[in-house]
């Protein structure tokens, strides 16, 4: 009875790590998200790394059963079809906030704690997804700037004007971070572009950082899920 | 409760944004068809004021209606006739209204022909959607959008929740957005002190069109909830492109409305304010503002004088009887009226309406009888309604309602059509 036991863990243990293993490889293997945003490959088409991912199309027929309401229509008629990985993102809501400034930037800046008034917060007894107006994006930008102000305060880093390479680790870096992927070619660009010219008129090298990393923190990548 | 509409698919609304999109860049690609000028020496600015639920015509330049059978409560006390003319309202409420909108007020009846209201339940029929929407299109959206002019923010809402429930659809590249915080968009507009630690507004401005271009590969893969990022991205941008309004401070906003401090929209009187800010720091052209609640202006009850409709309506306008404790509607909005009606530069046209009258029974009527104020509008009435609140056969309906307030604001051509309202407006 025992052995039997031992032999059955045995064999558990072993398929789990097969698993692992199997996910190890490639992490969007058994999601089926490659190539799709949030993957950590993005534009994984080898012949195009900007590629968007497959478009928002049914190319299956969906199986299942079909079930009739009290009204006569199907409960399947309004079920949303498409495919894996596309539409999924959700907006990060005021309340999380806290936690992913501190993520990114190690520190929560002082003014998001009186910032509840900036979101799109549902009322009372209400569910309502978060949605952004110029209003808010605003808001959000500088709030961002002001954790940006301390984050390349000090740090060695960011002492320096931007140059091309600099820019780029630097982007490189904190997108991934932000965003927990590694940005597309075509994302970095725009990233080291706005980094090297577009704030070309900034004569405070860590005020220029400051904007970049702002940018970085306004950008959807951060703002959603 | 989410609100959706169950009838709209997944692929519907990408092929309705992909639609729209196209349409978006036709027209840019054509040209807008309202030239970024405007023709009008005076900026246009609409202000929705939305009393969901319904709007007693009482109050709407109809209570002389009421005073042989007393309906309502009126009686010949507690009305005001407005100058010579056949419009009559509330002494207590509208009548404390200033001057300059007593002598610039036209009662508009409209004809919808919907005697439900609109809800998260009900959101493809009811009066409010039948008031605001104009087939797969929004009369806010279209009118900012012909309304022209060069503001960042052309469309904003306040309130607890977006007009008839729903997210409203842009109109060639104009949404409409909410406005959640009066600080906010007073920084937004840039209209705010200049603080030394601030972002410069040319560089914010360039970051944030960064973000937007590091944006577009996730807004375009989820155009479900993201497309309306996309317009947040540009009105921010565009807005701090702009150079900085004639200062609005809150203070004086906190003095004029009484807002305790409070920068917050969730007070009645914030609402009004937040229309001013929006008008003088952002230039927008349309605003709505609904009261809150889930059609929290819809009385039923019955007395032994009948429907205390009129009783009830009156009694939380003021904050009074068994409101008494809940905010003044009417302070505020005569504030605003006594501020913006009347500026020199601008031509601030304010709609007051709820999506139904109500009938001598409490109950709905099909239609509503909005108020109009401005500086083009003649004091009288338009297809008013009748002592049983009921509206004549030949009564228009909402697009020539739509039609009066773009003659009003002095809209170039007819967008909404002709305007049957004409002798009022325009």
């Amino acid at each position: 009875m025992k052995h039997c036991q031992h032999t059955s863990l045995l064999a558990t243990a072993l398929a789990l790590g097969a698993c692992l293993t199997a996910c190890a490889e490639d992490p969007d293997a058994l999601t089926g998200r490659k190539n799709a945003p949030g993957s950590d490959t993005p534009g994984a088409n080898p012949d195009d790394p900007n590629a968007a991912p497959a478009a928002l199309e049914c190319t299956v027929k969906p199986e299942g059963r079909s079930y009739v309401l009290f009204d006569g229509t199907k409960l399947e008629a309004s079920r949303a079809n498409e495919n894996v990985g596309v539409n999924r993102a959700r907006l990060k809501p005021y309340a999380v906030l806290q936690g992913e400034y501190q993520r990114v930037l190690g520190l929560v800046p002082a003014s998001l704690a009186t910032s509840a008034g900036s979101f799109d917060a549902a009322p009372a007894r209400w569910f309502e997804e978060a949605q952004h107006s110029g209003v808010s994006l605003n808001a959000i930008f500088d709030i961002s700037f002001e954790g940006c102000l301390s984050y390349t305060k000090t740090a060695p880093e960011f002492a320096a004007a931007p140059t091309a390479e600099s820019a780029a680790t630097v982007c490189g870096t904190l997108m991934r971070k932000a965003w927990s992927r590694t940005a597309s070619p075509d994302e970095l660009t725009s990233c080291t572009t706005l980094a090297t010219t577009k704030l070309a008129a900034e004569p405070d090298a860590r005020r220029r950082w400051t904007y970049v990393c702002s940018s970085i923190l306004s950008s959807s990548q951060f703002l959603t899920f | 409760m989410r609100i959706h509409d169950p009838k709209l698919s997944r692929r519907g609304l990408l092929k309705a944004l992909a639609a729209a999109g196209g349409a978006t860049a036709g027209a840019r690609i054509l040209g807008p068809f309202v030239p970024e000028a405007r023709a009008a020496v005076e900026t246009p600015h609409f202000v929705h004021i939305f009393f969901n639920g319904g709007l007693n015509a009482l109050f709407a330049g109809c209570a002389d209606k009421y005073l042989t059978a007393g309906t309502f409560g009126v009686t010949g006390t507690n009305v005001k006739r407005l100058g010579t003319s056949d419009v009559y309202t509330d002494a207590t409420t509208f009548g404390t209204f200033p001057q300059f909108a007593l002598d610039h007020w036209a009662g508009i009846g409209v004809k919808h022909g919907n005697a439900l209201h609109t809800t998260p339940q009900n959101l493809s029929s009811g009066g409010e959607q039948a008031f605001i929407r104009d087939g797969g299109n929004c009369y806010l959206t279209q009118l900012a959008y012909y309304m022209g002019g060069d503001s960042a923010f052309k469309a904003v809402y306040f309130g607890d929740r977006p007009p008839a429930y729903q997210a409203q659809p842009a109109f060639q590249g104009v949404p409409i957005q909410r406005i959640v915080s009066l600080s906010d968009a007073i920084k937004a507009a840039g209209s705010d002190t200049p603080d030394p630690n601030a972002p410069n507004r040319a560089l914010a401005a360039a970051s944030i069109e960064t973000a937007e271009e590091m944006s577009k590969r996730e807004i375009t893969t989820n155009p479900g909830r993201l497309t309306p990022l996309t317009d947040a991205y540009d009105s921010a941008a565009a807005s701090l492109k702009k150079p900085a309004p004639k200062p609005v401070t809150l203070a004086e906003l906190n003095t004029a409305y009484g807002l305790n401090g409070k920068t917050g929209t969730d007070s009645y009187a914030s609402l009004l304010a937040g229309a001013e800010l929006m008008i003088r720091a952002a230039g927008t052209n349309v605003i709505n503002i609904t009261d809150f609640g889930l059609a929290s202006w819809d009385f039923h009850q019955t007395g032994t004088g009948g429907s205390l409709n009129g009783s009830y309506s009156r009694q939380k306008m003021l904050g009074t009887g068994i409101f008494a404790g809940a905010a003044n509607r009417i302070a505020p909005i005569r504030t605003f009226l006594s501020r913006m009606l009347d500026t020199p530069d601008r031509n601030v046209v304010v709609c007051v309406s709820g999506e139904l009258v109500r009938l001598p029974s409490g109950d709905h009527g099909d239609g509503t009888v909005a108020v109009l104020l401005g500086k083009n509008v003649k004091q009288g009435l338009s297809f008013p309604v009748t002592n049983q609140s009921r509206f004549a056969a030949s009564t228009p309906g909402v697009k020539p309602f739509w039609a009066a307030v773009a003659a009003a604001l002095k809209v170039p051509g007819q967008p909404f059509g002709a305007n049957p309202h004409s002798a009022l407006t325009g």
